[in-house]
């Protein structure tokens, strides 16, 4: 009991750092959570970009591209200043600029389209931009085909207006959460970078100060022998991690405004997580027992937790990563994890046997847990016996 | 110069925190090699399983999404007619299936589980046959004359070229952020090493600071003979780094080499400097010390783009001073606007803002050792 009151004596008195470290890294989940949530209700939804129109020869062309493109997206008017436009790139003022040379229109409707051509720049990859780009493309090839047929440019840029109005309408499946990538489903995917880094600089600097030498040659004297001050240990550590899940689900609470705790996906969501928290809590175990110093605590911390989440898809979706890298990623606990909360959040009802679906994965993140503890554990009793 | 060899020896003889800050980016920047290779890699097309429930009067719907082709004459679609819509809906649930295009009354709709790239590609091509044939239709209706003449003309690839202004700089591949965001962290981790500088140089914060208060040598002398030394070390790390960033990972940082080691150097001048200030100017313990700067280096990476590559363009729509102030931010977007751009003036200004941060910095610093008296040493 010494040793558990102990540990929250020292995290009481590094209270200042864990809060800085909290502040920082759920700061950081916050807003990731904020921005990338979406109600995918909306998601086909057109999104609008802002484009510069460099139109030197202000003629019909240009009337017809601010008509058909002005409506979604917002057109700014610029003159061919590169450096200016540059600037407005840089800054992401606008994403696109479609420059329409002198005597455009003309060589359009005589046929000569290679004679003067449309410019453009862009950044490369952004994705707004290549997306307006494709819509640019379907635009010019359709009205070229109408010139082409006899249409006049104001009656084929008015066909293309009528035109635009036919659009495929997309439903998700009924079985499909509308809430798939809502905020709490988000925020969640960032939990593992939080239970990871909070755990590791906060559980793992206690642990730390509990190895260091002095402190550790004085506990080794004292009558509780080292299973007891183990099995202390760990129940702190599993208490720090409480008051880290209570957190999560306080912050999920209050932006749901107390929704997630009615929500089906509730129970699936916790067990989900605490399993992440155990593997997290393995991890801070491991590192308060390896390091030497304090820099071995922080430098540990920023490789693998940026490892680990990268790897895992917290930051890139797992959806892009295809090959080898996949194959590397499954060997990451966050990776399991990340699948999981994704299942879970596209869950719109509860059924017999669902949670079958995520036990092989949830066992993987618990096995890790399991085997980061068994060699921390190892470690001290090696430590132990070297120091002997 | 002797403070400054000593200074050299100090770090070299204590080398771990010189230890992370060189893993740390050779690890992390091991990892985006191979996970942002491979996801140039993930754009190349594979074919995108879709079923269809119901029949169209047409027989062309279904040979058009059969026969849809890519740029490469490659199959786009994986078509799969199913009859009823529960098989259709299981397949997707199996994720046998991108989507499924549901037929009633001549009139179809996609059904979906998430919005994907691939259901993105699926509602283009079906936009685009309904757009072609309401075409057709109101031509029938309108102009009826000139409906042949459209017939051919679509069927003509009736492409308008668009000509591309290339921008200054050389590099293309948008996932190059990451490593600059990598690199802007590298050299900001110097701020540990700042920390332990200014440790050093207070009387009541450790016996090495003792005896150099004590000492003939003026304190803000043995402030800049430490600082320049630690710089000297990170600079030559950092000349290390960004070499294996360039040669061995092959990451473009744009043609002038000298200006984008000045640009690090920068970087780990505003790191160092703001390291000195926190153990200078905040109270608390050596631990306190080092976990503020541990967290505004973290703070200024993610703010600068390194989990969230986005994020500096979030910030520049909602609140623009802090990519004009933040020193991760800066350094990116220094070797942003030489490697994109290949533009030397923003580079220029983004490197003074920085120096003018880490000089600001400095001063504060300076500042506050020159007013701090010590009672008895």
């Amino acid at each position: 009991m010494q040793v558990f009151k102990t540990f929250f004596k020292m995290l009481y008195h590094y209270r200042g750092t864990v809060i800085l470290y909290l502040c920082v890294f759920l700061g950081a989940s916050l807003a990731m959570s904020s921005a990338n949530s979406v109600d995918s209700r909306k998601e086909f939804e057109n999104t609008g970009i802002s484009f510069g129109l460099v139109d030197e020869e202000q003629a019909a062309f240009g009337e017809a591209v601010r008509k058909y493109f002005g409506g979604e997206h917002e057109i700014k008017e610029l003159a061919y200043d590169e450096e200016k436009i540059k600037e407005a790139l840089y800054w992401k003022e606008i994403s696109y600029v479609l420059v329409i040379p002198k005597g455009f229109t003309e060589s359009l409707l005589s046929g000569q389209k290679e004679k003067i051509q449309l410019k453009r720049m862009k950044v490369p990859g952004v994705y707004e931009s290549d997306y307006f780009e494709a819509e640019l493309d379907m635009y010019l090839s359709k009205l070229t085909g109408f010139l082409e047929a006899g249409y006049t440019l104001e009656e084929a840029a008015e066909e293309l207006n009528q035109l635009k109005k036919e659009d495929t309408k997309v439903r998700m499946a009924s079985f499909v959460n509308a809430d798939q990538h809502d905020f709490i489903t988000e925020f969640f995917v960032y939990v593992p970078y939080l239970f990871i880094t909070l755990g590791m600089n906060g559980a793992g600097l206690i642990l730390f100060c509990f190895n260091r030498p002095g402190v550790k040659e004085r506990t080794e004297c004292g009558a509780a022998p080292i299973k007891a001050r183990l099995l202390s240990l760990t129940l702190a550590v599993l208490v720090f991690g409480l008051m880290e899940f209570a957190l999560v689900f306080a912050i999920a609470g209050i932006a749901s405004k107390g929704a997630i705790f009615t929500d089906v996906r509730l129970p699936y969501f916790m067990v989900n997580i605490g399993v992440m928290l155990l593997f997290g809590l393995s991890l801070a175990i491991l590192t308060g027992t390896i390091s030497s110093n304090l820099q071995t605590v922080t430098g540990l911390t920023n490789v693998l937790s940026l490892a680990l989440c990268f790897l895992g898809g917290t930051f890139v979706p797992v959806q892009f990563f295809t090959g080898g890298v996949e194959r590397v990623a499954r060997f990451t606990p966050v990776y399991w994890y990340t699948v999981n909360n994704a299942a879970i959040g596209a869950i719109s009802e509860t059924s017999e046997g669902i949670f079958t679906d995520f036990l092989p994965q949830l066992g993987v993140v618990g096995g890790y847990a399991l085997v980061v503890f068994a060699a921390a554990v190892v470690c001290i009793y090696h430590k132990r016996r070297r120091a002997a | 110069m002797q403070h400054f060899l000593y200074q050299i020896k100090k770090i070299l003889r204590s080398p771990m925190v010189l230890f992370w800050s060189i893993s740390f980016p050779l690890i992390l920047g091991t990892l985006f090699y191979f996970v942002f290779s491979n996801l140039n890699e993930a754009s190349l097309f594979s074919r995108i399983p879709v079923g269809v429930v119901g029949e169209m009067e047409e027989p062309y719907f279904m040979e058009m999404l059969k026969g849809a082709e890519t740029g490469e004459g490659k199959a786009m679609f994986e078509v799969t007619a199913y009859e009823r819509e529960p098989q259709a809906q299981k397949a997707l649930k199996q994720d046998k299936l991108e989507g499924y295009i549901l037929i009633a009354d001549e009139d179809f709709e996609l059904v979906v589980k998430d919005s994907t790239v691939s259901a993105s590609i699926i509602k283009v091509f079906l936009d685009q046959y309904k757009q072609n044939r309401a075409l057709i239709e109101r031509a029938a209706a309108h102009n009826p004359e000139k409906i042949q003449d459209l017939v051919m003309a679509m069927l003509k690839d009736g492409e308008v070229e668009i000509e591309d202004i290339p921008l200054k700089g050389q590099d293309k591949d948008p996932y190059n952020q990451y490593f600059y965001a990598l690199l802007a962290m590298a050299c900001l981790m110097a701020a540990e090493v700042g920390v332990q500088n200014g440790l050093s140089i207070q009387a009541d914060l450790s016996p090495l600071g003792a005896r150099r208060n004590a000492s003939a040598k003026g304190k803000i002398s043995q402030v800049v003979s430490d600082f320049l030394a630690t710089l000297f070390i990170y600079c030559v790390l950092m000349a290390g780094i960004l070499a294996v960033l360039v040669y061995v990972f092959h990451r473009d940082f744009g043609s002038s080499k000298g200006l984008i080691f000045l640009g690090v150097c920068a970087g780990c001048f505003t790191g160092l400097a703001a390291g000195t200030m926190i153990a200078v100017v905040f109270r608390g313990s050596p631990r306190a010390k080092d976990a503020i700067s541990v967290a505004f280096y973290m703070a200024s990476s993610f703010l600068g783009g390194l989990q969230w590559v986005k994020i500096t363009y979030y910030l520049e729509e909602t609140c623009p001073i802090v990519n004009r102030i933040n020193p991760a931010t800066l350094i990116v977007n220094a070797f942003k606007s030489l490697a994109v751009f290949g533009d030397v003036r923003q580079y220029w200004i983004n490197l003074a803002t920085l120096v003018g941060i880490g000089l600001l910095f400095i001063a504060v610093s300076i500042v506050k050792l020159g007013r701090t008296k010590y009672a008895s040493i």
